[in-house]
Formats: structure tokens, C-alpha cells, sequence
């Protein structure tokens, strides 16, 4: 049997994007004035701003934001949980860019090509210790007992994100040749799904209940919106144009363990499979753009974009699945729209 | 000859329902299984074949899901099974179908082992200290990570049902516990927040003084203050302003009652009569909203000692509660 519903075919609805520009303005507005200034201006508070002020999508926070709505909390008892969030993210955007060796970020340098390593990964340094601070501001509005159970969502969703970085940096530095689907989604459900969906959601889902809610079944919608949002991604930087805002096949360059090179490992011919070794050993360097185009190719010849596709298919079915049993029972809202249309909105972003 | 369909299941798909290329947000019923449409004799009726079960899969467990409750060794089979397999899954049932089984494979698997993490940590914590603390910690760490089943033995083992059972109550005893401290702990929170309860339980106290005088022995209104400057003592309701360059600790036990006169303390007195008595000592009363304030001046010529004084109404001179001022050494 073959594939598939075609999910770019269906049109995300427009609250998704009006949902995100007003949770996104918003939380961008506390985020900023919880930016401190002062010395060292050029040397932290500059750099420190930068990558917030740069746009983003917002999905994060706004997920938090319209789930704690969906459940019946006010915008503000959510905002400052969702300032943490988009702190940490950019924070580890950083440490990320810098552990890829990435040029560009949201169509720019990116903080270590403008400042050098040293400053960009004390920035990352500060971002993340500045996500704290909304954290326990939230006592005020929240109460201790909540706050702490926050701080504790944060506490675990910090620590899967390093077990998946680290799962998927050292799969690269290894080299590492046999991975599977499998193992690919642990690793993305750890270092994407847990920051980008998981909390949102448990965090929402927790102010909106006021700490009531069973947060168990949040991990599976977050998980197959998050793998699915992933997969996009990895497919993004291979046939994505300009508006991409990152370097194209640059996951290719940094020998990153997406699913089409897992496939096309998996599907290679002993001879193709020595080559492909070579071309990814982290210790000969980046491969050159010959290599690179070599290796695309293959991954068409062996139809490793459409197998990739074909499970964020399923993955994103399966979203939906999750969302019902979560979300139907709940009255009829513009979060709760705007939760669904993120299942669409993930294949047609750019 | 008229054919019968095959029967259908009654559990929504996803895997199947993506493979058969329907919309997402729609997802129809699979077909049932190939024994439905075994071969049947020629010109005899055909019949469904008797279902094996009797009553409709609707565990929440078993929805979408295989159709064995991913149980710790169950799962763990399963993933050992599944994994060298993946490549032939993927021709076998397309990348769709693929992901929606692998997806749920996988987080069951890591919701399972998030569950098994918070159990440990409990578990450790209960050894590590024991007792009411343990209880805390214990339900903090399930509630960190998941809201954990029962905890308990492997389903089949002996006497897995009484230790599930027991270990399940006693999951909920710890739970009951935490959430009981939790409520007393934001009660606590909320009341010292809000001036106006606040000020509330403080006559409560005073008038509960009045009503039982004799059950509050050595309790009544009390304050302790340990400070070389201005304080507050802690939810007392009173402020102590200490002007002193050493060390003082102050113990003010107050036994007030509505409608007397407003209390006032007389000089201090050390044990032995040669030490000066301490005379800067002043107790202005309250009023509804503001506590008492206890002033205390201490020269630095005062001699390190254990001052003590009796509070009196102002109205009546009666004892109203005790004052004890130590001051400590130069450099203690």
C-alpha cells in the first residue's frame, strides 16, 4: 500500500497565522522588556537581543499561550511561562548554531559568524539563565505551587533536550551507519518535540487547569506534532528556497542523522554505503559541494525524501488523532482552532 | 450469489486510514480480518465466523495501539521485535503506516520509561529519608514525570494483584498526603498575603486568648526576634525596632484580651540585682491593622545579660505576658 493524504493540499486555517502574530507580538513584548541593558552592552546586552529580535515563529510560546486558553486560563497567567520558553529556545538556538557550525540563522549571520565563539556561547550562557527569572515571576500571579510544578515541567523538558542533543551530536562524531526510523524519532522526540510541543503543551495545559490536568497524554500530541514539525524541517533544508532562512542541504554538510540520510544508508549498495562513510566522517571535514550533490541525488534514487515525507504523514494523522482525545471535549474556541491548524501549518510553513 | 462484506472494526485507525489515503482529520473504519472471508461450500449460506471476542476493544490502552497493553516486558518484546525488522515494515506497509506504528511504538515506549524514572525516584527517595519527607518527595518525583498506573509487580507474577493493590493504595495515600499539605500550604500563603485575613486571624487569635486563657500555656501572642537592627517578627503581627551595636535576642510572649488597657512593660531586670536594670524599653499598642511595636535602646555600656520584665495592662496592672531581652557579648 502506498501513501498518502495529501496535507499541503489542506489549507491551514488563517486563525493559525493570526494566532501566532498575536501570541507571538505578545509574548516577543515581555520577552523584550525582561531583556536587561547596560554594560556590557557590545559585549552581551547587544548579542543578548539579537537572535529574539529577529522574528521566529512563535510556535512555541504561542502553543503554551493557546493552550492554557483552550483551557480556560487568561492570556497573562501564560505569558510569563511562554517568555521562558522563547528564552530558552533562542538560547539554545545559539549553543546549537555553534555545535553545527551553522553560517545563518532567520536569514542572517548567525551569532557566532558576527561575535566569534567565545561571546556567542556566554550570550547562549545568559539567555538561558535569564528563562528563569519569568519562571519565578510566575509566583506572584500563580501561586508557589504551581510555579513549582512548572519549574519542575522545565527542569525535565531542559534534560530530555540535552539527552537528544547529545544523541544526535554523537551519532555524528561517531559516524554512525546503522540508525533506525526508531532511533531517529527518540532522538527528535527528545531534542525537538519535548522544547518545541511537549512543554507548551504540559505548561498550558497545567495554568489552564490550574494543575489539575493529566499530563500524560500531551507528551503523544506533542511528540507527533513535534516529530512531524521535525521531519518538515529536515525536508525544508533540502529543497527549500530563500525564504528557508538557513543554509540549503546544510544538514547534509554537517552530517546530521535525519531520516532520508538514515534511509538512504539503509538503502545504499555496499560500494555506495563505503562512500557514504567517507563522505560523513566527521574527521575528513565537511564534505565539498561535489560529495554533497552526489549524495542528494542518491537520497532521490532511493526515494529517501518521500519516505521521510510519507511518516511525517502519518505522524501528523496521528496528531490529529491525539488532539481529538485531548481537545473535543473542550467547548469550541479560537485556541483550540488554532491548536488543530498547527497539524496543517507544519508542511506549509517555508 | 449476494456477498457479505466483511465485518468492521469499530476502533478508528490512523495507520490504516493514512494508507488507504483518506483525509487526516477523517479517519474510517479498517477492514477486519482476512477470516471473514474464509471459503464456504457451494450452495451453502455463508456465515460470518464467530468473532473471538465478545465485547468491543475499548481500553484506553488498546486504542490504536497493538492490541497487548504495552506492559513493561511487553514493550520491550515488541521494540526488540520491531527494530532489525523496520526496513521490511517500510516496504511491507509504507511509509504513512510506518509512522503512525512507529510513532506510537516509540512513545509508548518512553512514556513507560519516564513512568518506571519516576517510580525509581521515588522509591529512592522513601530509602534516602523516610517518613512524611519521603511521602513529599515521592509524589513530587511521579508528578515530575508522569502520573505513574499503580505502581506494582509484573502482570502473571505471584501475587502481583495484592502488591499492585497494596502499592496502588498506598500511591494514593502519598498523593492524598501531598495534595492535604499542598492545600494547608497555599491556605498558609494566602492568608499571609491578604492584610485583611491576615488582621482577621490575628483577632481570632486574641479573641480565642480570651475565651480559654488556661489552654495556652506559654503560647498566647508570642514573637522571638534575633537582630542587631530593625525587625519584624514573623508572622506575630508585631514589629520590633532594636537600636542595640551587639547582638540582642528578644522572646515577647503577650496574652491580650478585647477591651483592656494597652499593655506596658517596666524596666528589665538581669538575675543579678548589681547589673543596671534595662530602662529604653517601650511597648506602644496596636491598633486593628498595625501590631504593637516593642522599642527596645540598649547602651552600649549595658552589661551582657538576661533581662527579664512582666507586661502589665496599662488599665488594671495585671499581668498581661512576659518580655526577655539577652544581650549577648561584644562579638557573639
Amino acid at each position: 500500500m502506498q501513501d498518502p493524504p495529501a496535507f499541503e493540499a489542506c489549507r491551514t486555517p488563517g486563525v493559525v497565522r493570526e494566532t501566532l502574530a498575536e501570541y507571538g507580538a505578545l509574548t516577543r513584548a515581555a520577552l523584550l522588556a525582561h531583556l536587561p541593558s547596560g554594560e556590557p552592552q557590545k559585549y552581551l546586552y547587544e548579542p543578548l537581543a539579537d537572535y529574539p529580535q529577529r522574528g521566529g515563529k512563535m510556535m512555541r510560546s504561542s502553543l503554551c499561550i493557546a493552550t492554557a486558553c483552550a483551557l480556560g486560563a487568561r492570556i497573562e497567567d501564560a505569558l510569563p511561562s511562554a517568555v521562558a520558553i522563547e528564552l530558552l529556545h533562542n538560547a539554545l538556538l545559539i549553543h546549537d548554531d555553534i555545535q553545527d557550525g551553522s553560517l545563518q540563522r532567520r536569514g542572517r549571520p548567525t551569532l557566532q559568524a558576527l561575535h566569534g565563539m567565545p561571546l556567542a556561547l556566554n550570550t547562549g550562557d545568559a539567555l538561558g539563565l535569564l528563562s528563569l527569572r519569568p519562571l519565578v515571576d510566575n509566583v506572584e500571579r500563580l501561586g508557589s505551587r504551581l510555579s513549582l510544578r512548572i519549574l519542575e515541567e522545565t527542569e525535565r523538558m531542559a534534560w530530555e533536550s540535552a539527552e537528544g542533543q547529545a544523541m544526535e551530536l554523537g551519532w555524528r562524531r561517531d559516524n554512525a551507519s546503522d540508525l533506525t526510523d526508531a532511533d531517529y524519532l527518540v532522538m527528535v522526540l527528545k531534542k525537538t518535540c519535548w522544547l518545541a510541543t511537549i512543554h507548551p503543551c504540559r505548561v498550558g495545559a497545567l495554568i489552564g487547569s490550574r494543575g489539575r490536568a493529566d499530563l500524560e497524554p500531551f507528551i503523544r500530541f506533542g511528540f507527533f506534532l513535534g516529530a512531524a514539525f521535525q521531519i518538515q524541517d529536515d525536508l525544508l533544508n533540502l529543497v527549500a528556497d530563500d525564504r528557508y532562512g538557513k543554509e540549503i542541504n546544510g544538514d547534509l554538510v554537517e552530517g546530521k542523522r535525519t531520516l532520508m540520510l538514515n534511509h538512504v544508508v539503509s538503502r545504499a549498495t555496499p560500494a555506495q554505503r563505503r562512500r557514504l562513510a567517507r563522505i560523513l566522517d566527521p574527521e575528513r571535514g565537511p564534505p565539498g559541494a561535489a560529495q554533497v550533490a552526489w549524495l542528494r541525488e542518491l537520497m532521490d534514487r532511493c526515494g529517501s525524501v518521500e519516505h521521510a515525507r510519507g511518516i511525517a504523514h502519518g505522524l501528523a494523522g496521528a496528531a490529529l488523532h491525539e488532539y481529538a482525545g485531548l481537545f473535543d471535549a473542550l467547548p469550541e474556541s479560537r485556541d483550540k482552532q488554532f491548536i488543530r491548524g498547527l497539524v496543517t501549518w507544519v508542511f506549509e510553513r517555508t | 450469489m449476494k456477498t457479505e462484506s466483511p465485518a468492521m472494526a469499530a476502533t478508528p485507525d490512523p495507520a490504516v486510514a493514512q494508507t488507504r489515503g483518506d483525509a487526516p482529520g477523517d479517519l474510517p473504519a479498517p477492514a477486519a480480518s482476512a477470516a471473514a472471508a474464509a471459503r464456504t461450500p457451494p450452495g451453502a449460506r455463508r456465515r460470518r465466523p464467530e468473532p473471538a471476542r465478545t465485547a468491543p476493544h475499548r481500553h484506553a490502552a488498546t486504542l490504536l495501539r497493538a492490541s497487548v497493553p504495552p506492559t513493561g516486558e511487553t514493550a520491550g518484546a515488541r521494540a526488540d521485535a520491531a527494530t532489525p525488522a523496520d526496513g521490511d515494515a517500510a516496504h511491507a506497509e509504507g511509509p504513512v503506516a510506518l509512522g503512525v506504528r512507529l510513532g506510537y511504538q516509540v512513545i509508548e515506549e518512553q512514556i513507560l520509561l519516564g513512568q518506571k524514572l519516576a517510580r525509581r525516584l521515588g522509591r529512592k527517595a522513601s530509602q534516602a529519608v523516610g517518613g512524611a519527607g519521603a511521602a513529599w518527595t515521592a509524589g513530587g518525583a511521579a508528578s515530575a514525570a508522569e502520573s505513574a498506573p499503580a505502581a506494582g509487580a509484573a502482570p502473571g507474577a505471584a501475587g502481583a494483584g495484592t502488591a499492585g493493590e497494596f502499592n496502588e493504595l498506598l500511591d494514593r495515600v502519598l498523593h492524598l498526603y501531598k495534595d492535604l499539605g499542598a492545600l494547608c500550604f497555599d491556605a498558609v500563603e494566602t492568608v499571609a498575603r491578604n492584610p485583611v485575613l491576615r488582621a482577621g486571624v490575628a483577632r481570632l487569635a486574641a479573641g480565642a486568648a480570651a475565651v480559654a486563657p488556661a489552654a495556652r500555656t506559654g503560647a498566647g501572642t508570642s514573637a522571638e526576634a534575633d537582630a542587631g537592627a530593625d525587625t519584624e517578627a514573623q508572622g506575630s503581627g508585631f514589629a520590633v525596632d532594636i537600636r542595640c551595636s551587639r547582638r540582642v535576642q528578644v522572646t515577647l510572649d503577650l496574652r491580650l484580651r478585647q477591651g483592656q488597657g494597652a499593655p506596658l512593660v517596666h524596666a528589665l531586670h538581669a538575675g543579678d540585682p548589681a547589673v543596671p536594670p534595662l530602662t529604653g524599653v517601650h511597648l506602644q499598642p496596636g491598633t486593628p491593622r498595625v501590631g504593637p511595636l516593642l522599642q527596645l535602646t540598649i547602651a552600649d555600656t549595658q552589661p551582657a545579660a538576661t533581662y527579664t520584665g512582666v507586661v502589665v495592662d496599662s488599665a488594671s496592672n495585671e499581668p498581661r505576658g512576659t518580655l526577655v531581652v539577652r544581650v549577648l557579648l561584644p562579638g557573639a
